[in-house]
């Protein structure tokens, strides 16, 4: 199963590096603005991962630009859509199912590596390289360590006890997904809107860098240094929370004495250590 | 039915995001080791973020953009705190099991 997930995981590295290499080299709707035929098939071949790009730039000589249209137009995007689609779907099941917290990690790395992909297909190209940084960098570090920290085998991984009220809540969440999706399903843009607004340039840089910087230092930014509080709030919580003991200035940590870390210990640590 | 299969819609993506979501809350309901219960709220929060970047990308509004970075910086101080309130409650129980953790239950 481990071979599994790492297999998941190189599939997913491969495709992204793959995407990434034919994503980089137009900046998109830049050059769609100084050139404007021709562009076309550029946009239509950043999408494209799929490597039929021939068929496309003949039809994207009609459209505007990809931009115009609520989704990536063309097969090759929708191979794409299902390639990644099937990755993220099967590292989230290979997450939850698997007894292994390591090849559960991994399996969820595979899982942000695919939804960063498809934030790519999204035009959020900034966000999808957030993804990859933070999610698929720092916090799936920081899941590592615990694991590690406290690697061991559960006798029973699945909670069954309760099962009927789960799987009614289960089968109500689905439903309600069902049914969202169904609502959504008519959801259909506005051409109006996108057409008069795609000829202004106002989207030349529509989810890119530059784009989300300047929306997040002008509009969004009490609530970008409010995140920045949030962050230094959760830093210092995780240490108060993590540390073993409350250290006062200038004392060096106190060793636990007499409390090996191994077995034995349980009961006496359970009583030593201040509730959480 | 090959329609559905070639031409991508909106729909698609919101379709994507209620799977994971689901999935997500399968994780939750049904794992007993607190760490994968984490896995599963990051897998939720990740469904939200492409919903909210599908509807941006829907209205060409990049404000969603902003919200799902919002989102992703939240999500990293969840699991920081998550993770260290795990290792404590390790180091008090010697164990992980949220079905064992009935302190407050009276």
């Amino acid at each position: 199963m481990r071979t599994g997930a790492a297999a998941l995981l190189l599939v997913g590295v491969v495709l992204l590096v793959a995407g990434v290499a034919s994503a980089q080299p137009g900046p998109g709707p830049t050059a769609q603005i100084a050139v404007p035929r021709p562009g076309g098939g550029v946009q239509l071949l950043r999408i494209d991962g799929a490597g039929n790009v021939d068929a496309v730039p003949a039809v994207a000589t009609d459209a505007p630009d990809d931009m115009s249209a609520p989704a990536p137009t063309g097969k090759g995007a929708a191979f794409a859509f299902w390639l990644f689609s099937a990755i993220v779907v099967g590292g989230a099941i290979f997450t939850i199912t698997r007894r292994n917290a390591v090849t559960a990690v991994m399996s969820l790395v595979g899982t942000f590596i695919g939804i960063a992909a498809i934030y790519a297909m999204l035009f959020a190209h900034f966000l999808a390289a957030i993804q990859v940084l933070v999610y698929a960098g720092a916090i799936m570090v920081l899941f590592v360590f615990v694991v590690m920290l406290l690697n061991k085998e559960e006798e029973e991984p699945f909670a069954f006890r309760g099962v009927i009220g789960k799987v009614l809540s289960l089968g109500a969440i689905a439903y309600l997904g069902f049914r969202l999706i169904t609502l959504f399903w008519r959801v259909k843009d506005d051409p109006t809107l996108t057409e008069a607004a795609w000829q202004t340039g106002e989207f030349a840089a529509y989810g890119t860098t530059k784009g989300v910087g300047q929306l997040l230092f002008t509009d969004y930014l009490f609530p970008f240094e409010a995140v920045s509080i949030v962050l230094l709030v959760a830093v210092i919580g995780a240490l108060v929370l993590a540390h073993p003991e409350h250290v006062t200035a200038g004392e060096p940590e106190p060793e636990p004495a007499g409390k090996p870390p191994g077995a034995g210990a349980g009961a006496v640590a359970g009583e030593a250590e201040p509730h959480v | 039915m090959s329609n559905v299969l070639w031409q991508l819609s909106t729909s698609h993506f919101l379709a994507l995001s209620a799977v994971l979501f689901t999935i997500g809350v399968a994780g939750a309901l049904f794992r007993r080791n607190a760490l994968i219960v984490l896995m599963s709220i990051e897998l939720m929060l990740n469904a939200g973020n492409i919903a909210i970047l599908t509807f941006a990308r829907l209205h060409h509004d990049q404000s969603g953009h902003g919200l799902a970075m919002m989102v992703i910086a939240v999500a990293a101080a969840e699991a920081a705190v998550g993770l260290a309130i795990v290792v404590a409650v390790f180091r008090a129980t010697r164990h992980v099991n949220v079905d064992r953790l009935t302190a407050l239950k009276h």
